[in-house]
């Protein structure tokens, strides 16, 4: 811990500029109370900058460093302006634009039917529900009980101290922040290339179960032929059919990680369940 | 010639192209609507009111644009460019023509070729475009946006799962939801493989779902002039609403090409334009035969407008729940077994049109029963039985 | 940047963005502008409007949109089968029953979710 704090100050300086900032621009508790914007503008860029500075590494091609800083930069400030907007709709459409920002990192990793996926379930669905949410209950800035209810210091701290802890495991571990996973090209792949397969599934579950890789359907036969892809055992990547693509992602998805794709269909079942019980009848005066 | 000039010819003539035809598919409306009752239509502005399409297009330009001080500015300005951006973005992954080796080196009838998501980007792109919606209906503060917004949200987030779901049948069979990939399985087979055959309930499904997400009649709720003036575009004037309109607009173009494209064969036509033909110019004859499957739905589209009435909203809702999810999700079962199975696709055919009439007597038997429940329900007897029945009553009391 | 074919995508939605820019500042340069009390109000068929636009108000089939999320991510799990299992380069064969049988049981749990909602009348207006 104080290793890290002493290796990386530029990290540290960066996320403490950063939570000030945002601090700062977090609406107030009385609703007509403004402070001036700038000190918190300034603030938020500064730690911004220190912050991307600190971590990440320049790539090969200036392309694509451009484009990733592009929308990195575009989804964390997207969310600075998200939790500081006055307004829900407007805090909602900063959420769509981050989530439309990570997508764009989706796509830079060679996963754009993840990128497709988020577009439709997080921008598509997910913001579409808040702003039937919203016009439903609160259509001119926040209801009361939310400003009296908001914990903007606490919240902003714990937030600060969760971002530092994953920068810290992020740095400890070497991964390189900034690099783009590539593409498990090859059977015999390095170790660079380790992280990509896992990854992508890992986030195609994300929505539902939190099952460990592996489907229930062991090897049939265990050659040790040191799999490429830690976790990747009945499919196998090819030069020809990305893990990236629609395919291939069927492929490994539905034969290493058929249980979790069923633990998830069946999470969503409970989910839809709950969400149509627990919702007031209509007799009762709501919906 | 480099990749990105052909890239950049594309893009210039699809821009270019696209506003164009909205604007004569306007024209090609009014005169269709006039025709089919029985008036003259536009005929002032240049032969036969050809010329119209400019006029308006100038009036519109020159027109005073309102932007109302209760309006929420940034928003209300941000829904209508939202609204075309989306419609025409989805248009990328679309290939408007021939995609192979007659075609000479210069042209290039696809924008974004190689996009093996297809159809799923396609999708996710429409599903944006509800922010326009909801933007214009909230940012205009006025109470008829408000509920022309939310009901066209809630419709078109009904109909995008009928949507995807028939689609997925093709994807079983196919392998792949890449479509310049899908056109070409169907132009290699001939008129026998078109997906039609095999999936015809799927493509009745996704045509009438096509309608209900572009907003168009008989789905159009969210902006029926009888109840909402408007809907969510009440407050918008000059450019601004005619960028919603070519965003509708587009909108119809994209469904026709794509219903042509899963369905219907793409660029193939028996006799005229087959995988074998090979004759000068055959690029023009496949590009000309695509268009013309496209402009026929167009027709269709703009025909079906005035034969069937407006639905109710309840009954709007029932029919992407009660009806399109149940079905299509019926008919991927379907095709699951049969790929499963290995029967014979024309089981497909068949098994379609069972589905279809079976779920047709249950739904209207569900029906029934529902009404049933209400209050004051008088149960319909057969016409003779009624007679007969009155008869006996009459005489009883007598 | 892995994929050659995403380019021509970002290269039309920048000139998509310069299109519509361009058409927003056209109506906003070309048309002429004047402001009246009347032209000011809210249009409502002629009637002065009563109260604000933005109270909350009932919306209906709220209960639709939570099923529609449930239903779409289901769907998105189907893609990737229906692309894959049975086609080359997909879902090994081996595997092809058990993935059969799986999806059979998924494809019930998204039934069940169905039914259950039509019985509790999410899907009814009243």
């Amino acid at each position: 811990m104080m290793d890290w704090l002493q290796a990386h100050p530029m990290t540290v300086v960066g996320l403490v500029l950063w939570a000030v900032g945002v601090l700062w621009l977090m609406p107030g508790r009385q609703a007509g109370s403004t402070r001036p914007k700038i000190p918190g503008l300034l603030f938020t860029a500064a730690g911004l900058f220190a912050f991307c500075l600190s971590c990440g590494k320049p790539q090969t091609q200036l392309a694509d460093e451009v484009m990733f800083w592009v929308f990195a930069v575009s989804a964390l400030l997207c969310g600075v302006l998200m939790i500081t907007a006055k307004n829900p709709v407007y805090a909602a459409l900063w959420f769509a634009l981050a989530t439309l920002a990570t997508c764009g990192l989706f796509l830079l990793q060679s996963a754009p039917f993840l990128a497709a996926a988020t577009i439709i379930v997080y921008a598509g669905a997910v913001i579409v529900t808040f702003l039937f949410v919203i016009m439903l209950a609160q259509q001119s800035g926040a209801a009361g009980y939310d400003q009296k209810s908001g914990q903007s210091v606490m919240a902003t701290i714990s937030a600060f101290v969760l971002l530092g802890a994953v920068a810290m495991t992020l740095q400890q571990e070497k991964l390189e922040i900034g690099v783009p996973i590539v593409v498990a090209k090859a059977k015999g792949a390095s170790d660079e290339v380790a992280p990509a397969q896992p990854n992508m599934s890992a986030m195609m579950q994300a929505s539902g179960s939190g099952a460990p890789a592996g489907g229930p359907t062991p090897p049939p036969d265990a050659p040790e032929e040191k799999p490429a892809v830690p976790g990747n055992l009945l499919s196998s990547a090819d030069p020809e059919h990305a893990v990236g693509d629609l395919k291939g992602l069927g492929r490994s998805l539905f034969s290493d990680y058929l249980f979790a794709v069923e633990l998830a269909g069946t999470l969503l079942l409970v989910a839809s369940i709950g969400a149509i019980a627990l919702a007031p009848r209509r007799e009762q005066g709501a919906l | 010639m480099p990749e990105i000039l052909i890239t950049l010819l594309t893009i210039g003539v699809v821009v270019a192209a696209i506003p164009g035809v909205c604007n004569y598919l306007i024209l090609l409306e009014r005169k269709l609507s006039a025709w089919m009752q029985d008036r003259i239509g536009p005929n002032r502005v240049g032969p036969m009111g050809l010329f119209q399409p400019l006029a308006d297009g100038i009036k519109l330009l020159l027109k005073e644009e309102v932007v109302p001080p209760h309006v929420d500015k940034v928003l209300y300005l941000l829904a209508p460019a939202l609204s075309v951006f989306t419609a025409m973005m989805a248009f990328a992954v679309v290939p408007f023509g021939p995609v192979d080796d007659s075609v000479p080196g210069f042209l290039r009838f696809i924008i974004a070729p190689n996009i093996n998501i297809g159809l799923i980007f396609i999708f996710a792109i429409t599903s944006l475009g509800v922010y326009g919606i909801v933007l214009g209906g909230w940012a205009s503060n006025n109470k008829y946006s408000a509920l022309g917004a939310m009901r066209a949200s809630a419709q078109v987030v009904s109909y995008e799962i009928p949507l995807g779901m028939s689609v997925l049948g093709l994807a079983l069979m196919s392998g792949t939801l890449n479509l310049e990939e899908l056109m070409h399985q169907q132009t290699q087979g001939g008129i026998m493989s078109w997906n039609i055959w095999f999936q015809p309930l799927a493509a009745i499904m996704f045509f009438t779902a096509s309608l209900a997400e572009a907003n168009r009649l008989p789905f159009d709720l969210a902006e029926c002039e009888q109840e909402l003036i408007g809907g969510w575009h009440t407050e918008y004037s000059a450019l601004k609403w005619a960028l919603f309109f070519l965003g509708e607009y587009t909108h119809m173009i994209t469904i026709s090409f794509l219903t042509s494209i899963l369905f219907l064969g793409g660029w193939n036509l028996p006799f005229i334009a087959e995988a074998t033909s090979n004759y000068p110019g055959v690029w023009l004859v496949k590009l000309l035969v695509l268009f013309g499957k496209a402009f026929s739905f167009i027709c269709l589209m703009i025909m079906l407008r005035w034969t069937i009435p407006r639905f109710r909203f309840d009954q709007l809702m029932e029919l992407a729940w009660k009806v399109m999810i149940p079905l299509s999700l019926a008919n991927l079962v379907m095709v699951m077994f049969c790929m499963q199975f290995g029967f014979n696709r024309w089981w497909l055919f068949v098994g379609s049109l069972g589905l279809f009439a079976a779920w047709g007597v249950i739904s209207a038997n569900l029906r029934e029963a529902e009404l049933a429940a209400r209050p004051g329900y008088v149960k319909p007897k057969k016409k003779a039985a009624a007679v007969a029945h009155g008869h006996g009553h009459a005489a009883g009391h007598h | 940047m892995d994929l050659p074919n995403l380019p021509p995508l970002f290269v039309y939605g920048a000139i998509l963005v310069g299109f519509v820019i361009t058409n927003l500042l056209l109506a906003h340069l070309l048309g002429p502008r004047k402001h009246t009390p009347v032209k000011d109000m809210p249009y409502e068929s002629g009637m002065d409007p009563v109260g604000d636009a933005r109270q909350p108000f009932d919306v209906r089939f709220y209960l639709v949109a939570i099923l529609f999320l449930v239903f779409d991510v289901e769907l998105l799990f189907l893609y990737p089968w229906a692309v894959s299992a049975y086609s080359e380069f997909g879902i090994p064969p081996e595997l092809r029953d058990t993935v059969f049988a799986v999806m059979l049981v998924f494809m019930t749990t998204l039934a069940l979710a169905w039914v259950y909602a039509w019985r509790k009348g999410v899907f009814r207006w009243r």
